[in-house]
């Protein structure tokens, strides 16, 4: 940081210290800006949340389906549109590497272009006519420095605060939201739709009443044969093969295939009393 | 393709003997609440119907007379029970549930006077110490003195089948 003294004396530098002065955040709050600081931390902290939970869930997908049988199409059905797609494809998996690559490359050439540089122009830049132009350069170089370190620092406790913000508010925030959306799905159900539920409660209660008077019903059934079969057996009969099949006029009684069957069945008998 | 099921086939022993228990235990609860329903209101009124006899004055008639029709309710409730429900629903409702159901040899109807016979029959089994009910197992139609006294068999109302489970562990035996 330079010194007072120096920004004083240094006559090239007042005019930037003025504009930087301009970008220095003051010691006092600005009015509503505390608002979008912690709307800024809310929202930092629940990107970097739901990132990291999207990026958990996203690699046990993948280890999921990495174990697959990893069948790829025959290479001679491959049509030329195939084979634009699966390039196309590839480009975007190798993309972003490939530009991280570039990346440092373009970096490590800068600096040696600026080592270069510095060798041959060094005597110069050294000289006494460029001091006031090489002071000034040191001294922006130093605030970029100064904005860039504070800007670290403000972001890394930032995202500590931010982080614990939304681990505090999701659940404040989405179990209300939850909690309502249940009670208002319920009220649906209740007050709008009570003939469903009930049509499904007593589908289901009926379903398990019958399910249980049928197991009860086939135990009696086979119940009836070993209790005639022991019977017989008692009063030396011979055992019964088959049971005689009842008329179907008997039969006809108990598998009515429509009320009305029913009704004129009943109305048959009405007559003849 | 369609199971072969029981359905209209003569019900057997076992079936019927559940009907006839489940209707036993809907008319004891039926009676017994009665009873209580009766006596509480009467205790309402400082009447005991189990000291009838100590009872002097109106109450004492009143006390008479009340167990006196709840006895006559207890006797023909039990008649009226079975043969009603004969008559009009063809089953009892011990008889729903154990899914059979009373039907006329003829394929005609059952009328009142068909369900009336019918509990002649069952009080002759009784009076007999239960030799009609026994006639079940072992007739062909698998018929008791009821049955044949009214004309009429009980048959199985529901798809009825054998339990598998039941016969091979039977078997194994």
């Amino acid at each position: 940081m330079p010194s007072p003294d120096q920004e004083k004396t240094d006559d090239t530098g007042d005019t930037l210290d003025a504009e930087y002065k301009l970008v220095q955040p003051s010691q006092e709050p600005v009015p509503g800006m505390e608002t979008y600081q912690s709307l800024a931390r809310l929202l930092v902290g629940a990107t970097i949340l739901g990132g990291d939970e999207l990026l958990s869930r996203v690699r046990a997908w993948e280890e999921q389906h990495s174990q697959g049988d990893g069948k790829t199409p025959s290479i001679e059905d491959e049509t030329a549109t195939d084979q634009l797609r699966y390039a196309l494809v590839g480009l975007l998996f190798e993309a972003p590497e490939t530009a991280a690559r570039g990346v440092i490359r373009t970096a490590e050439m800068a600096e040696s272009v600026a080592q270069s540089g510095e060798r041959v122009l060094g005597p110069v830049l050294q000289s006494r006519l460029f001091g006031p132009v090489r002071r000034r350069g040191q001294k922006m170089q130093e605030r970029v420095k100064t904005s860039v370190d504070r800007w670290v620092e403000v972001g890394r406790v930032e995202e500590v605060v931010g982080r614990d913000m939304a681990e505090d508010l999701t659940p404040q925030l989405l179990d209300p939201l939850v909690q309502k959306l249940g009670d208002q799905y319920i009220e649906y159900l209740r007050d709008d739709n009570p003939d469903q539920i009930q049509e499904l409660i007593a589908g289901q209660t009926m379903g398990m009443t019958t399910e249980f008077a049928n197991e009860v019903r086939q135990r009696t059934v086979t119940a009836d044969s070993i209790a005639e079969k022991f019977a017989r057996a008692l009063l030396r009969r011979t055992p019964r093969q088959d049971l005689p099949e009842p008329p179907p006029d008997v039969q006809k009684q108990v598998t009515f295939k429509s009320v009305e069957e029913k009704r004129e069945h009943l109305m048959q008998g009405e007559d003849n009393d | 393709m369609t199971e072969q099921t029981l359905q209209g086939q003569y019900a057997g022993f076992v079936t019927r003997l559940m009907a006839w228990l489940i209707d036993r235990g809907i008319i004891a609860v039926v009676l017994a609440v009665t009873a209580w329903l009766v006596s509480y209101a009467m205790g309402v009124f400082g009447i005991d119907l189990s000291q009838c006899y100590a009872t002097g004055g109106w109450q004492g008639y009143i006390c008479w007379f009340v167990t006196f029709c709840l006895a006559i309710f207890t006797l023909v409730f039990a008649p009226l029970y079975m043969m009603i429900f004969w008559t009009f629903a063809g089953a009892t409702p011990g008889k729903v549930a154990a899914g059979v159901r009373v039907v006329r040899m003829d394929g005609k109807p059952m009328t009142f006077r068909t369900s009336f016979r019918r509990y002649v029959g069952y009080v002759m089994s009784f009076i007999a110490l239960g030799a009609g009910f026994l006639l079940i197992l072992i007739s062909d139609k698998r018929q008791g003195w009821d049955d044949k006294l009214a004309n009429t068999c009980v048959v199985y109302s529901w798809k009825a089948r054998q339990n598998e489970t039941l016969i091979q562990r039977m078997t194994k035996k």
